[in-house]
């Protein structure tokens, strides 16, 4: 498996306290990564350590298969809470500034990277007058010079209209399938986040509490008949032998989840009682991504 | 190294910071021609004494007319003896510097591959342009104003060799100063908090170094001659020797030494917002 990010106990301590706590983070080649977690639970302070933007206290973090961070960052480009731009100049002298410190010798480079963030248009406009939404794109814009192969995004869609968030998303979603870019992202918009993570981690109060891919997290969220029964083995032969039900998993010891014959669950448990499995619970059960999420995340309202 | 000083250099030319104190230094000078001429013109009797709160006692018949008696080098060293200059030093890197923490821009830097080292070295040369620009436009502007103001006599004959030799030493002290400025910047990383800690040093620094000469009156030890804001101030405008120059340069260079180091030192474990 070929990892870009790959993060073993990444600790950050401020004081006595554990802003990021031993937190193993695996970002897969061509993943589009989202990053969830409330607010101050880590994750801009876990990003800034992946950038080199902070000094993590404990753990280590590999970058492209490396240990060698600051030659392997160079292939990072980053969106870190707000973008950092000077406000008295214009778009096109703020990307200057960013090719001569990346030392992209071509000059039009500026204009290319202006025209596909959109922003070619804004002529002698200086910065400090964009709306917001440019200035992400400038943020973004800023990221992608000297084409990186792995992007790292802390809430890129912060304060955008609708508009503006559905071409970021397109933009990211472009960046990922067209050039290969592999995406870490962060987002407290939910719904957004799971139109283009294709895998995710959930941080809560510095630690990070599970990795899984879209497929997986559809399988959690997948509607379903729950058994909590006394013998899980007994039930499963049952529900094969009698009813021919083969779509079915036990995902922990006395619990059987059924994925099939949800309109006929009466019979289901008829079935499984007349044969002597003990029911201690028997209901219909799915969530939505934001309710699991909201699950995970032990509620609340910044999410 | 290369692509960060020539991204500096080029946020230099953009910047208002530099261009509002190169104006604050020419308006300085010629403001203060201007109360020369003044004075000079209360002292002839041409003007009333006490016109825009300009008296002046020395008598014309006896001294001479003030600005007979001035040359521009006479006039760029005044300039040096108050504060006046270091404290634009100040405010100029303090802002230079802040701005790159304050924009968040330090970050499209910082984890691009450079190290940390030289990424605070860039600053450092990218202050020390400023500064010597800084330096230069004040040059120019005493001598071309001098021209006017004072007419022929201010130019004497050899007295720009001088001027550059004082030009060089005051530029070289500068870059000094601005280094420790830098120091200071990087640490408090807020305009305010840098312009104030940086006024205060070009300020206090005189009074306690003054009474640590006291302090070691007798031991042939004086404190104050290792000060970067002392030695431009006492800097002599001309009859160099050369073991003053060379301690200049000298104790120069060690400040910028122990101002880099420090910053370095603070730049690498700090995390940068």
């Amino acid at each position: 498996m070929e990892y870009i990010l790959k993060t073993e106990g990444l600790t950050k301590r401020y004081g006595k306290h554990n802003v990021v706590n031993q937190v193993s983070m695996h970002v897969k080649k061509g993943s589009i990564y989202g990053f969830i977690g409330k607010n101050g639970a880590g994750k801009t302070t876990f990003m800034r350590m992946v950038a080199g933007l902070a000094a993590p206290f404990a753990g280590t973090i590999e970058l492209f298969g490396s240990k060698e961070l600051e030659k392997q960052r160079v292939r990072i480009g980053c969106l870190i809470e707000q973008p950092g731009l000077y406000g008295n100049m214009t778009a096109g002298e703020n990307l200057e500034v960013v090719r001569r410190s990346l030392g992209i010798t071509e000059k039009k480079a500026v204009e290319e990277m202006l025209d596909f963030v959109g922003l070619s248009d804004t002529g002698k406009k200086k910065v400090k007058n964009f709306s917001m939404g440019m200035k992400q794109r400038m943020g973004i814009a800023i990221a992608l010079f000297r084409n990186p192969d792995f992007l790292i995004l802390d809430e890129p869609i912060n304060g955008l209209d609708p508009e503006g968030i559905k071409e970021i998303r397109d933009l990211l979603l472009k960046l990922n399938r067209e050039k290969d870019i592999t995406i870490l992202i962060s987002s407290h918009i939910l719904g957004e986040l799971s139109k283009v993570a294709t895998h995710y981690g959930v941080i809560r109060e510095g630690n990070l509490i599970e990795e899984f891919s879209t497929e997986e997290l559809r399988m959690r969220c997948r509607r379903c008949q729950k058994l909590v029964v006394e013998d899980e083995k007994f039930a499963a032969n049952i529900l094969e032998e009698r009813l021919h039900i083969t779509n079915f998993d036990v995902p922990e010891q006395g619990v059987v989840r059924v994925f099939e014959r949800l309109e006929d669950t009466v019979k289901t448990n008829r079935v499984l009682a007349e044969a002597g499995v003990g029911i201690r619970e028997s209901y219909l059960t799915g969530q939505d991504l934001e309710g699991y999420f909201m699950d995970l995340l032990g509620g609340g309202a910044n999410v | 190294m290369f692509n960060l000083l020539s991204a500096e250099c080029f946020k230099l030319r953009k910047s208002k910071n530099l261009y509002i104190c190169c104006s604050v230094v020419v308006f300085f000078i010629i403001f203060i021609y201007g109360m020369l001429l003044l004075a000079e013109n209360i002292q002839s009797g041409n003007v009333q004494n006490g016109t825009g709160g300009v008296y002046v006692t020395q008598e014309a018949t006896t001294e001479g007319l003030i600005m007979e008696n001035l040359n521009v080098l006479d006039f760029y060293q005044q300039l040096f003896t108050g504060e006046f200059i270091s404290i634009l030093l100040a405010i100029f890197v303090s802002i230079l510097v802040v701005e790159e923490f304050k924009s968040g821009a330090i970050k499209n830097v910082v984890g691009k591959g450079y190290a940390r080292e030289t990424v605070f070295l860039a600053k450092f040369f990218s202050a020390a342009i400023g500064v010597a620009l800084l330096l230069l436009v004040s040059a120019v502007v005493t001598i071309l104003a001098g021209l006017f103001f004072l007419g022929e006599h201010a130019l004497y004959p050899g007295i720009l060799a001088d001027f550059g030799s004082f030009f060089g030493l005051q530029l070289w002290m500068s870059v000094a100063l601005s280094a420790v400025f830098v120091l200071i910047s990087e640490i408090g990383r807020n305009v305010a908090a840098a312009i104030s800690a940086g006024i205060g040093v070009v300020i206090v620094s005189g009074m306690l170094f003054s009474g640590l000469d006291m302090l070691f009156k007798g031991s042939g030890f004086h404190p104050s001659e290792y000060w970067l804001i002392c030695m431009s101030e006492l800097c002599p405008a001309g009859g160099f020797e050369t073991g003053y120059v060379v301690k200049t340069v000298v104790v120069s260079l060690l400040w910028i030494a122990v101002a880099l180091a420090a910053g370095i030192w603070h730049f690498k474990r700090a995390d940068v917002k």
